[in-house]
C-alpha cells in the first residue's frame, strides 16, 4: 500500500535527489567552455596565460584590438584587426537572406497551408532539400559565383544562404499558419478582403509570433553558417565565423582576441535563446514530434 | 503563391545539384590554368574514388565518428529529458540553458574547444597538471581525436536530442501510463514497453535527422583538427572540400559529394519506411 502510494505521487526522494545532481552536472558541462572563454577574452595578451586566478587584471583591450580601437602602449604590441568590417558583414548577409527567406518562405507556406499545393509530399519534399549536405551544393555555387565575378561579395553569401533558408522558412512556417483557424480569413474576405490582403491583414497578424520566430532562427543560421562563407569570402568580405577561424593561422596563438571574438558571435544567440526559448522550441521542434 | 519559393529553390537549389552532377562525369581540374575547360570522362571520376584509399579512410572515420556522436547523444538526451519531464523547480531556465550549445555557431563550439584543450594554454590540461598528471595533446593524439571531435559534438548537440526527447514526451497520452499503474506495471517496464513505444516515431526522426547531420560535419573537423593527426579524423566533407579546394579536382569532388548525397538519401528512405511501417 505505501509503495502504491509512493509509486503514484511520484519518484522517490533518492531519485529525485540523482536526477537533479545530473542536470547540475549537465549545465556545468554546457557552461564551462563558454564561461572559460568569457574569462579567457577579458585577460590580458600579454599576460604568461597561466591560470592563476591571483593574478588576474581584467581588459578590454582584446576587443578594442578586435575592433582595431586599441592604442600602443610601451612594451604592449598591439595588433589591430578590421572586426568592424566583418562584423558589418554578418550583420548585412544575415539581415538580408532572412528577409528573402522570410519573404518566399511565407508565400510558399501559406499556400502549402491553404491551398494544400502539392499535398503532404511537397511538404517533405522541401524540407528533404535541408537534407543536402552544403558541401555537394558549394562546388557548383563556386563556379556559378566565379562565373558571375561574385566570390568575396555579399551576393554570393545570400544566394548560397537561400539553399538552406528558404526550405527551413517554408517548413516551419506552414506549421505556424496551420495553427491559424481558417475562420479568421474567411470572415475577412467576405467582408469585402481579397485572398492578398487576408493574408497580409490576418493571418500574419495572427501568426506574428511564429514568424518572428522563424526569423530569429533563420538569422541565428545565417550568422553562425561557416562553409558557404569559408569557401565564398576571404578577408574583406569576410563573415565573423571566417574571421575568428583565420586568427588561429594568421596571429598564432591569440587566445585573448580569439576568445573576444566569439564572445561577439554567440552574444545574439544567448540572447535569443533566454529571450524566445518556448517559440524557438515550437520552432526547431515542428514536424518532427507531429510526425 | 507558391511559385516564388519553388523558382528561388530551383534556382539556389535544384541547379547545383544537377550541375554538379553533370560536372562528376567531367575533368575539371583548375590546377593548370591554360586546361580549365571541361572533359567529358563519364564514370571516370566514381571509378578514380573507388581506387582512393582516402575515400575508404574518410568513410570508416564518418561512420565511426557518427555512430559514437549520435548514440551518446541519444542516450543523454533522453535521459536528461526523462529527468526534466516528470517535473522539477526552475525548468524554464534549465531548459534554457541545456539549448545553448545547439544554437552556438559550430565554429564558435569548435574553437571554444580547441583552446580549452589546448597543449599548454587550456583550462583543462591546467586542470591536468595541477592534478599532478602530464599534459595531453586532445587533438594530436593519435588515440584521443576521434573522441575529442566526438565530445564536442556531444557538447553542441546533444540538446538536439533533449528538445526532441521532451517535446515527444510532452506530447505522450496519458492513458496508457493510467492503465499500466493500475495493472501494476513496475516503472521499468512501463518505461520500456508504454514509453519506448510510444516514443518510436519521435526517436526515429531525432535519430535520422541527427544521423544525417552528423555525416555532414565539417566546421567542427576543420576548427579542430582538420583530419589530423595523419588521416585520423578525416570525414567525408572534409575530403570533398580537401579535393575540391586544395587539390582543385573539382571533378573528383563532386563525384565525391553525389556519393555522400545517395548515402544519405538512403539513409532517408529507410527511415520513412520504418515511419510507414508502423
Amino acid at each position: 500500500m505505501a509503495a502504491q502510494r509512493r509509486r503514484r505521487s511520484g519518484p522517490g526522494l533518492a531519485s529525485k535527489g540523482l536526477g537533479y545532481a545530473i542536470l547540475v552536472l549537465a549545465m556545468v558541462w554546457v557552461l564551462f567552455p563558454i564561461v572559460i572563454m568569457i574569462f579567457n577574452s577579458f585577460r590580458e595578451v600579454g599576460g604568461t596565460f597561466a591560470y592563476d586566478l591571483g593574478h588576474i587584471v581584467p581588459t578590454f583591450r582584446n576587443y578594442l584590438s578586435l575592433f582595431g580601437l586599441a592604442h600602443e602602449e610601451s612594451g604592449v604590441i598591439v595588433t589591430k584587426y578590421n572586426f568592424v568590417t566583418n562584423f558589418r558583414n554578418s550583420i548585412v548577409v544575415s539581415s538580408i537572406s532572412t528577409i528573402f527567406a522570410i519573404a518566399l518562405g511565407s508565400l510558399a507556406a501559406y499556400s502549402l497551408s491553404r491551398f494544400k499545393t502539392g499535398g503532404e509530399t511537397l511538404k517533405f519534399d522541401i524540407l528533404s532539400f535541408r537534407m543536402f549536405p552544403p558541401i555537394a551544393s558549394a562546388i557548383p555555387i563556386f563556379l556559378l559565383m566565379k562565373y558571375l565575378n561574385l566570390l568575396n561579395t555579399w551576393w554570393a553569401l545570400i544566394f548560397a544562404y537561400n539553399t538552406f533558408n528558404v526550405p527551413f522558412a517554408t517548413y516551419v512556417l506552414a506549421g505556424f499558419f496551420d495553427e491559424v483557424s481558417t475562420e479568421f480569413e474567411e470572415s475577412a474576405m467576405v467582408d469585402g478582403c481579397s485572398r492578398w490582403q487576408a493574408f497580409t491583414r490576418v493571418t500574419i497578424p495572427i501568426a506574428i509570433n511564429g514568424v518572428i520566430a522563424a526569423a530569429v532562427l533563420i538569422f541565428l543560421l545565417s550568422w553562425n553558417e561557416f562553409l558557404f562563407a569559408f569557401l565564398l569570402t576571404s578577408s574583406e568580405s569576410a563573415t565573423i565565423p571566417v574571421a575568428a577561424t583565420a586568427l588561429i593561422t594568421h596571429a598564432g596563438i591569440r587566445i585573448g582576441e580569439v576568445s573576444a571574438a566569439i564572445t561577439v558571435m554567440i552574444i545574439p544567440t544567448l540572447i535569443a535563446v533566454f529571450v524566445l526559448q518556448k517559440f524557438l522550441v515550437k520552432g526547431l521542434t515542428f514536424g518532427a514530434v507531429k510526425g | 503563391m507558391i511559385a516564388p519559393a519553388l523558382i528561388v529553390i530551383l534556382v539556389v537549389v535544384i541547379y547545383p545539384l544537377i550541375y554538379s552532377l553533370y560536372l562528376s562525369f567531367n575533368s575539371l581540374l583548375l590546377t593548370t590554368p591554360g586546361k580549365q575547360q571541361m572533359e567529358w570522362i563519364g564514370l571516370g571520376n566514381y571509378i578514380d574514388l573507388l581506387r582512393d584509399d582516402l575515400v575508404y579512410i574518410s568513410l570508416k572515420n564518418t561512420a565511426v565518428f557518427t555512430i559514437a556522436a549520435v548514440a551518446i547523444e541519444f542516450l543523454v538526451g533522453l535521459l536528461l529529458a526523462l529527468i526534466v519531464n516528470r517535473g522539477i523547480k526552475f525548468d524554464r531556465t534549465v531548459t534554457s540553458v541545456l539549448l545553448i550549445p545547439m544554437m552556438v555557431a559550430s565554429v564558435a563550439a569548435g574553437l571554444m574547444w580547441r583552446y580549452l584543450l589546448h597543449e599548454q594554454l587550456g583550462a583543462v590540461n591546467a586542470v591536468i597538471q595541477w592534478i599532478g598528471f602530464s599534459p595531453l595533446n586532445f587533438r594530436s593524439d593519435p588515440l584521443l581525436a576521434m573522441p575529442t571531435i566526438v565530445a564536442c559534438d556531444v557538447w553542441q548537440w546533444t540538446p538536439f536530442m533533449f528538445l526532441l526527447m521532451l517535446a515527444g514526451l510532452q506530447s505522450l497520452p496519458r492513458a496508457p501510463f493510467e492503465a499500466a499503474t493500475i495493472d501494476g506495471a513496475s516503472s521499468l517496464q512501463t518505461f520500456r514497453h508504454i514509453t519506448l513505444q510510444l516514443m518510436r516515431p519521435v526517436i526515429l526522426i531525432a535519430l535520422t535527422l541527427r544521423t544525417i547531420d552528423a555525416i555532414k560535419t565539417f566546421d567542427m573537423i576543420y576548427t579542430l583538427t582538420r583530419g589530423g593527426p595523419g588521416t585520423l579524423t578525416e570525414v567525408i566533407s572534409y575530403y570533398i572540400y580537401r579535393l575540391g579546394f586544395w587539390f582543385y579536382n573539382l571533378g573528383k569532388a563532386s563525384a565525391y559529394s553525389y556519393v555522400l548525397l545517395i548515402i544519405i538519401s538512403v539513409l532517408c528512405y529507410v527511415m520513412i519506411r520504418q515511419l510507414r511501417a508502423r
